[in-house]
């Protein structure tokens, strides 16, 4: 009797360490435009390779410790011997199972954590460059187009001027919200700033739940 | 037989290197014996296409040309490797284990892939799967296990070298039920990589073959350490059992005292259990139905070890070790390989193992080599010095004879 195949599960990619290096590339990318000019893409495309070099150094270390854990376990509590499965009880040959166990089979597959690491930075870029190119301006701000690729924000003047007049009224009342928050937003003279005055501290500072601190303990004699 | 079918693998290496022998018809007449000898179902996978490819492109080096038998629990890439097992029966690897392409490096030609005992957990090779193991030289009984297809390809003469592993006995045992050499090196001396683990603490690749001079060889090209000078002159020799052979190995040189190996203070078959339980812990239980009757008890006792045993059992092991090194004061230990008489092919594995393993189990658990020549062991503290009296023990016999 001819059975199929079984496939060989190494090399494969990790759908949970490829939602971590997406939303990990993201992250950085958000992150990063805002801490380092340029550093929108590199933290960008660097953040997936290290999520996911350091996913699979952490999930081996876990799958060895289970191997000698679980049998040490179940042979601490002796238990009546099992009973054959029913046949139909017990997955047959093909069904998805777990590689041979042999001497030297666990490697860091770089392979695979350079293909996870790849569309892990594609998705994050996808995911914000889409709907900043549908909004018109960078989801992190200063003043770009798109956080991953820069460009230049559109303005909002341009925008209005391809608006139809039929929209116009509405679109005036946008047009001076933006232009009555624009100054604040931007650089302001240093004296035209509200000086802080750091709050007093209370002298005595409550207790959680806001009660007042009760008296403190009188020295045992 | 066909001229090249028989010769040693020192033989046929130097037939070839000196161009007296065309490594494609040695390989073509491997081939043929094998195909004569199909009822011993020594084999599970030929390698006919591929062996015939590569003695046609033409190869070199120590072991130029030599047919090689390599147990299926040995990975080859692109080669079908089922581990003696339903489960795996067609698993094709993507890789070679790290001994087989060191062989295949020197110059080497896998021509078959070896049938076994299941997943190796058994001396007499009664593979449920692929067919029991016959034995060559003494039909109706076993071919001993768990490399039996080595052995009783090695006896049938085809394949010159074989690559098999140890674990309780599995290359001397049908070394011995055989009558040729198996070779267990110390534990860890050769590479294990791409080999189905049974139990790491103990699992040992080594070399069988028809001669104690073809191990030595292949353990040189395994090691890189160099075939040693025949010794036995000056060689204090305990003697654990009555042996075959004792009275040659004296007359030879070496003085033969009574000895035995200290006790340990706790089982280490707990141990050895309890990794074969580990090591298959992802299909057993759950496909208990695909394994043999046998292994099906073995794994179902295996999963009841108490913890306590594998607890103590672990902590004795390197004590008990450490003691070996001072006691029995010997260079080298000798016992009949077999325990018990080679039983009958329609034996339970299950009631003959213990026997059959009762002095070759002993030098797994001491982690010291041992080699098998026939049924007489010789085991010691090191490779080079249970190697250099192997072989002068065959350089006598072979004057003698």
């Amino acid at each position: 009797m001819t059975r199929p195949q079984r496939p060989e599960r190494s090399g494969g990619l990790s759908l949970t360490t490829l939602l971590l290096a997406s939303l990990s590339s993201a992250t950085a990318a958000l992150l990063g435009s805002r801490l380092w000019e340029d550093g929108t893409v590199v933290s960008a495309a660097v953040t997936p390779i290290v999520v996911a070099l350091v996913s699979e150094a952490l999930r081996r270390p876990t799958e060895r410790l289970g191997e000698a854990a679980r049998p040490l376990a179940q042979v601490a509590r002796p238990r009546s011997r099992e009973r054959p499965a029913a046949a139909e009880e017990v997955p047959r040959f093909g069904d998805e199972g777990p590689p041979p166990r042999l001497y030297g089979g666990r490697r860091v597959r770089l392979q695979s954590v350079l293909i996870t690491a790849v569309l892990a930075f594609v998705i994050a870029a996808a995911a914000l460059t889409l709907p900043e190119l549908l909004l018109g301006s960078s989801v992190g701000g200063g003043g770009e187009r798109t956080t991953y690729f820069g460009g230049k924000a559109a303005p909002r003047a341009e925008s209005e001027s391809e608006q139809s007049p039929a929209d116009e009224g509405e679109q005036q009342t946008t047009s001076t919200t933006t232009t009555e928050t624009a100054p604040e937003t931007e650089t302001a003279p240093p004296e035209a700033t509200t000086p802080t005055t750091p709050a007093e501290p209370p002298a005595t500072p409550a207790p959680e739940g806001g009660q007042p601190a009760p008296p403190a303990p009188a020295p045992s004699k | 037989m066909s001229e090249s079918a028989g010769l040693s693998a020192s033989e046929i290496a130097s037939g070839v290197t000196s161009g007296e022998l065309d490594p494609v018809d040695v390989v073509r007449e491997h081939l043929a014996a094998m195909e004569e000898c199909s009822e011993l179902n020594a084999v599970i996978t030929s390698c006919a296409d591929a062996a015939l490819r590569r003695a046609q492109a033409g190869v070199s080096g120590p072991l130029a040309g030599v047919p090689l038998l390599v147990k299926d629990l040995f990975d080859t890439a692109g080669v079908r490797t089922t581990y003696g097992s339903a489960i795996y029966r067609e698993h094709v690897p993507q890789r070679t284990a790290t001994a087989v392409t060191l062989l295949e490096a020197a110059g080497a030609i896998t021509i078959a892939k070896t049938n076994l005992h299941e997943f190796a957990w058994g001396v007499t090779s009664q593979n449920p799967h692929f067919g029991s193991v016959q034995n060559p030289v003494r039909p109706g009984l076993v071919a001993g296990g768990s490399s039996g297809g080595n052995s009783a390809a090695l006896a049938a003469g085809f394949g010159a070298l074989a690559l098999g592993t140890d674990t309780g006995g599995s290359v001397r045992i049908p070394a011995a039920c055989c009558d040729n050499v198996g070779f267990k090196p110390t534990l860890g001396k050769v590479a294990i990589e791409g080999c189905f683990a049974l139990s790491p603490s103990f699992d040992t690749v080594g070399p069988m073959g028809r001669s104690v001079g073809d191990c030595a060889l292949a353990h040189q090209v395994l090691t890189g350490e160099p075939v040693p000078e025949p010794l036995l002159e000056g060689v204090v020799v305990g003697v654990l059992a009555p042996t075959p052979g004792a009275e040659r190995l004296e007359a030879l040189g070496a003085r033969l005292v009574e000895a035995s190996l200290p006790e340990p203070a706790a089982d280490l078959i707990a141990i050895f259990m309890v990794e074969c339980a580990i090591s298959h812990r992802h299909t057993y239980p759950s496909r208990r139905s695909e394994y043999g009757r046998d292994l099906q008890l073995k794994f179902d006792m295996a999963r009841l070890v108490p913890g306590i045993d594998v607890f103590e059992a672990r902590e004795e092991l390197p004590r008990w070790r450490a003691r070996l090194e001072r006691e029995p004061a010997v260079d080298l230990l000798i016992s009949p390989t077999l325990g018990i008489e080679v039983p009958a092919l329609d034996c339970f594995e299950p009631d003959v193992r213990a026997g059959l393993t009762a002095l070759t189990r002993p030098f797994n658990y001491t982690g010291w080599p041992a080699i098998a020549i026939g049924d007489l062991q010789i085991a010691g503290r090191d490779d080079a010095t249970v190697l250099a009296a192997a072989l002068a023990y065959e350089q006598a016999t072979a004057s003698t004879t």
